[in-house]
C-alpha cells in the first residue's frame, strides 16, 4: 500500500510540473504576441493598404472555398468574398457533390454557365470533376462541381489544380472574410516576396454577431456557453498562441478557415494530404519539411488582424467530433514526420516546435485525464494533503485562468472587437467556467481521438450542422429548419 | 518540504492579484478608450468648420488656426492628411498653402529627424501628401532610415511628390540591408509616370540585374513605347529569365507589334516554360497575324499553364486566332482541349454559328 502511495504520489508531482511548464508555455507564448501586437497596433495608422490595393503588381490570389451542404451560409460567404477588397483575384467554390441547394443557390444567383477546363493534374485529387462554371454575370467567381470524395483535402486540391493565380487562398465556406482581410493577409507577401510562402490569419467565432449581406455588422459575444467558451479558446490559442509561434517563426498550422499559400510552393508539397484528418497543420508541416530539405530561406507567417469569422460548433456531440478529428489529425501529423522529430536538420520546428506538439499537445490529454484519475486516487489514498490538492488546482485551474484572462485583457487592449460591456462580462465568465468541466472533456476528446488513432478506427471527417448566420439588420434571422447538415464523410 | 504552505499562500495570493489587476486594466482601458474616441471625435468636428472657412478667406482664418493648443493642432493635421488625397485645384493648394503658413509642413521636415519611427513615417506622409518640392532630399534620405514602414512611407511620399529626379534613388533603394519592399518602389515610380521613362530607360539597360528587372516591368506599365528597342534587346541579350520575363510581359503591355519576332523566339520549346507561359500572353495582347502560327503550336505544349495561355492568347488575337482555335477545338488531344477551354470561358462556341442563324 505504501509503495502505491509513493507512486501516485510521485506521478501527482509529475503532473503538477507538466501543468506548470505547459501553461508557462502558453504564458511565453502570449506575451510575445503581446508585443507583437503592441508594435502592430503602434504603426496601424502609418500602415498604407491603398497603395497595396492600387498597384497592378500586387500578386493575384485565388480564393478556394470547398463546400458540402452548404445552403445555409454559402451566399453569404461567396457574397462577402467577392466584395473583398483586392485589386485582383477569383473565387473558386468546389461543391464536393452537396446534396442540398448549394450549386442551386450559386446557379441562380451568380447565372453560372457551364464551361469547359483543362483539369492539369498537378496536385493528387480522388473525387472526379464532373463540371466547371463561371458567372454570367460577370463576377470572377468559378463553381466546379465533383463526386463527393468524403474529404476536404480532396475539394481543396481541386480548387488548387484548378486556381490560376500564384497566390491561393483557402476559406471554409462557412466562414466570412472582413473586406480588408485579403489585403492584410497578402501583404507580407508583397513586403518579402522572396521568402514569404504562407500566411495564416486569425479564425474568430462568428456566433451571435450581426451578419448582414456577408459582413460582421457588429461582433457579439455568442449566447450560449459552449461557443462562448470557444470563443475565449481561439483568442487565447488561435490568435495569441500562434502569433507567439509565428514570432518563433515556428508556426505549425495555419488554420483551413483562413490561409493564404504559394501556389508552386503548395505543389511542390504535392497538396493537401488526402490522408490526413488535420490537413491543414498537416500542409504546413509539410512545406516546412521540403523548403528546410532544399536549405531555402523562408517564412510562414501569422498575422492579427486580418479577420475570419467562422462558425462553431453548438452542441456537444458536434464539437467533440471536431476536436477528436483535431487530436487524430495530429496523431497522424507526427507519425508521419516523425523523422523531423529532434532532427537539427529542420532547424527550431525539429527541435522545438514538434517536441512540443508531441510533449504537450497530443501526450498533454493523456498526462491531464489520467493525472485527475490518479490525482483522485491519491485523495482517496490519503497520498496529498490539503496544500499539495490546492497547488494543483492553482497550477491546473489558476494558472489556465490568467491565460485566459491575459487573452481577453490584450483582446480588449489591442482590437477591442466586441464593444458592449455584456459581451467583456461574459467573456470573462466564459474564461473562468472554462476550466471547471470544458478543459476536462475536452482533453477526453483529444485522448479518443488519439486512441482512434492508435486502434485504427476508420477515419471520419465528422459532421456540422449549420445555423447560418444571423442578421438583426434586415429583421430576419436564420430559422431552425433552414439549417443544412453537414455530413462530409 | 518544497510545497510549504506559505510558498502555496503566496502564489494563490500572487495569482490572485495578477487577476485582478488584468480585470481592472481592463476595465479602465475600456472605459478611458471610449472617452479619448469621443473627445478626439468632438476636436475634428469643432476644427472642420475653421479649415473649412479658412481655405474660403485664409486671411480672416489662418490666424486662429496658428494658435491652436498643442492637442487641437494635432487634431488639424490629422484632419488636413484626411482631406489631401481627396482634394483637387485650388481647395488642395490653400489647404497647402495653410499648411505651410501655420508652419506645419516646416514642423513636418523637422520631424524628419525624430526619435520616433512613428513621426519620421507621419511626416513624411503630410510631406508627400502635400506635395511638397522641397522635401524631395529629406524624403530620399528617409529611404534608407533604420525603420521599414518609415522607408515605404517616404517612396510613396516620394511618388505623390512626383520628381522623376527620385526614380534613381528610389530604384537604388531596392537593394541592400535597408531596402525597401518593392510593392512601394513600384506604386511609387508609377504615380510618377512618365516623366520616369527617361530614367528607367537608362537603368534597364545599364542597372544591376534587379533593378533591370523592375525597370522593365514599370516601363510596361507606363506603357512607355520608346523603351520598345530597349525591351527588345533585353529579350535577344543573355540578361536571365526573370528579365527575359518581365521585357516580355513589358512588351505585350505596350502592344509593340514590332517585337513579335523576339517574342515568338521566346517561344521555343527549349525555353523555360514561365517565359514561355508570359510571352503567350503577350503575344495575345499584341495580336497581328504573325502571332497566330506559334501560339496555334505553342497550345500543344506539355506545360499546362504555356498551352492554357496560348490557347486563351489566340481568343485574346480575335478574328483568325478564333477561327484557328475552332478548327483545332475539333481535333482530339491536348491542344483540342486546350483550344475548347479558350473559347468556352470566353464565352463562345466552338462551332461558328451561322450568321443567318438558321439551325
Amino acid at each position: 500500500m505504501g509503495a502505491v502511495r509513493e507512486f501516485v504520489h510521485g506521478f501527482d508531482w509529475f503532473v503538477l510540473v507538466y501543468f506548470l511548464t505547459l501553461n508557462s508555455i502558453y504564458l511565453a507564448l502570449i506575451l510575445l504576441a503581446a508585443y507583437d501586437i503592441a508594435h502592430l497596433i503602434r504603426r496601424e495608422s502609418i500602415v498604407d493598404y491603398d497603395d497595396m490595393f492600387a498597384n497592378p503588381l500586387t500578386p493575384p490570389v485565388s480564393i478556394v472555398v470547398p463546400a458540402y451542404n452548404e445552403e445555409a451560409v454559402i451566399l453569404d460567404s461567396v457574397h462577402a468574398m467577392l466584395a473583398l477588397r483586392y485589386p485582383e483575384f477569383e473565387v473558386i467554390v468546389v461543391d464536393d457533390g452537396s446534396t442540398d441547394g448549394t450549386f442551386d443557390l450559386l446557379a441562380e444567383a451568380f447565372e453560372l454557365r457551364a464551361v469547359e477546363r483543362v483539369i492539369p493534374n498537378m496536385v493528387p485529387t480522388i473525387g472526379r470533376v464532373l463540371s466547371v462554371h463561371v458567372a454570367s454575370s460577370g463576377e470572377p467567381l468559378v463553381v466546379v462541381r465533383k463526386e463527393n470524395a468524403g474529404r476536404r483535402s480532396d475539394t481543396v486540391n481541386v480548387g488548387i489544380d484548378l486556381a490560376r493565380y500564384p497566390l491561393v487562398c483557402m476559406v471554409d465556406a462557412d466562414s466570412i472574410l472582413e473586406d480588408t482581410a485579403l489585403l492584410r493577409a497578402a501583404k507580407p507577401f508583397v513586403d518579402d516576396p522572396q521568402r514569404v510562402v504562407a500566411v495564416g490569419g486569425v479564425i474568430r467565432t462568428a456566433n451571435g454577431s450581426d451578419v448582414y449581406r456577408g459582413r460582421v455588422e457588429d461582433a457579439r459575444m455568442p449566447k450560449g456557453w459552449l461557443p462562448r467558451i470557444q470563443t475565449v479558446e481561439y483568442l487565447r490559442s488561435f490568435l495569441l498562441g500562434r502569433l507567439g509561434w509565428s514570432r518563433l517563426q515556428g508556426l505549425l498550422i495555419i488554420s483551413g478557415a483562413f490561409g493564404i499559400f504559394r501556389r508552386d510552393v503548395v505543389i511542390a508539397a504535392r497538396g493537401l494530404d488526402l490522408e490526413s484528418l488535420g490537413e491543414d497543420a498537416e500542409l504546413v508541416t509539410t512545406v516546412h519539411e521540403y523548403l528546410r530539405r532544399a536549405r531555402r530561406d523562408y517564412r510562414i507567417v501569422f498575422v492579427p488582424e486580418p479577420v475570419c469569422w467562422t462558425e462553431v460548433p453548438e452542441t456537444l456531440s458536434q464539437l467533440g467530433s471536431q476536436r477528436r478529428r483535431w487530436s487524430r489529425g495530429l496523431a497522424q501529423l507526427l507519425r508521419k514526420h516523425r523523422r523531423m522529430i529532434g532532427n537539427p536538420r529542420y532547424g527550431r520546428i525539429g527541435l522545438v516546435v514538434l517536441p512540443y506538439y508531441l510533449a504537450f499537445e497530443l501526450l498533454g490529454p493523456v498526462v491531464e485525464v489520467v493525472g485527475l484519475g490518479v490525482f483522485g486516487m491519491s485523495i482517496a489514498l490519503g497520498a496529498v494533503g490539503g496544500w499539495f490538492a490546492l497547488a494543483f488546482a492553482a497550477a491546473a485551474i489558476g494558472y489556465g485562468l490568467i491565460l485566459s484572462v491575459c487573452a481577453l485583457a490584450i483582446e480588449e487592449f489591442a482590437f477591442h472587437r466586441y464593444r458592449r460591456w455584456t459581451d467583456l462580462q461574459r467573456a470573462f465568465a466564459a474564461a473562468i467556467v472554462e476550466n471547471l468541466g470544458y478543459r476536462q472533456m475536452h482533453a477526453w476528446w483529444r485522448l479518443q481521438g488519439l486512441m482512434d488513432e492508435i486502434v485504427g478506427r476508420r477515419a471520419s471527417w465528422g459532421t456540422m450542422t449549420r445555423q447560418g448566420f444571423t442578421s438583426s439588420s434586415n429583421g430576419t434571422e436564420a430559422a431552425p429548419d433552414a439549417a443544412a447538415e453537414k455530413v462530409s464523410a | 518540504m518544497i510545497l510549504s504552505p506559505t510558498l502555496i499562500t503566496d502564489a494563490g495570493v500572487v495569482m490572485l492579484v495578477v487577476l485582478v489587476v488584468l480585470g481592472f486594466a481592463t476595465t479602465v482601458s475600456k472605459t478611458f478608450r471610449a472617452r479619448h474616441d469621443h473627445r478626439a471625435l468632438l476636436r475634428v468636428r469643432k476644427l472642420r468648420p475653421f479649415v473649412l472657412a479658412a481655405m474660403e478667406h485664409p486671411a480672416d482664418n489662418v490666424a486662429t488656426l496658428s494658435q491652436l493648443p498643442r492637442k487641437e493642432r494635432d487634431a488639424f493635421v490629422a484632419l488636413a492628411r484626411g482631406l489631401l488625397p481627396h482634394l483637387r485645384g485650388v481647395d488642395r493648394e490653400r489647404l497647402v498653402q495653410i499648411l505651410e503658413t501655420t508652419r506645419l509642413i516646416d514642423a513636418a521636415l523637422r520631424q524628419t529627424h525624430s526619435r520616433s519611427p512613428i513621426r519620421r513615417a507621419r511626416a513624411a506622409e503630410l510631406l508627400g501628401l502635400a506635395g511638397v518640392a522641397r522635401s524631395q532630399p529629406e524624403l530620399v534620405r528617409l529611404l534608407r532610415d533604420r525603420d521599414r514602414d518609415v522607408r515605404r512611407t517616404a517612396a510613396r511620399a516620394l511618388g505623390i511628390v512626383g520628381d522623376p529626379r527620385s526614380v534613381r534613388a528610389l530604384l537604388d533603394s531596392l537593394d541592400g540591408p535597408r531596402a525597401v519592399p518593392v510593392n512601394a518602389v513600384t506604386m511609387a515610380i508609377l504615380r510618377i509616370g512618365a516623366p520616369a521613362t527617361t530614367e528607367l530607360r537608362s537603368l534597364l539597360l545599364h542597372g544591376p540585374p534587379a533593378t533591370r528587372a523592375v525597370a522593365a516591368e514599370l516601363l510596361g506599365l507606363i506603357g512607355s513605347t520608346g523603351a520598345v528597342p530597349g525591351l527588345v534587346g533585353v529579350l535577344e541579350s543573355d540578361a536571365g529569365i526573370e528579365l527575359h520575363i518581365r521585357a516580355a510581359r513589358a512588351l505585350g503591355r505596350i502592344g509593340a507589334p514590332q517585337a513579335t519576332a523576339a517574342l515568338a523566339a521566346c517561344l521555343a520549346p527549349d525555353q523555360p516554360a514561365p517565359l514561355r507561359a508570359v510571352t503567350a500572353r503577350a503575344l495575345g495582347d499584341i495580336g497581328g497575324v504573325r502571332a497566330l502560327s506559334v501560339l496555334l503550336t505553342t497550345t500543344r505544349s506539355p506545360e499546362h499553364v504555356v498551352a492554357s495561355n496560348a490557347a486563351r492568347a489566340l481568343v485574346t488575337v480575335g478574328g483568325e486566332g478564333i477561327t484557328m482555335l475552332r478548327h483545332a477545338a475539333t481535333q482530339p488531344g491536348r491542344a483540342g482541349a486546350y483550344a475548347r477551354e479558350a473559347l468556352s470561358v470566353a464565352g463562345l462556341d466552338a462551332v461558328e454559328l451561322d450568321p443567318r442563324g438558321v439551325a
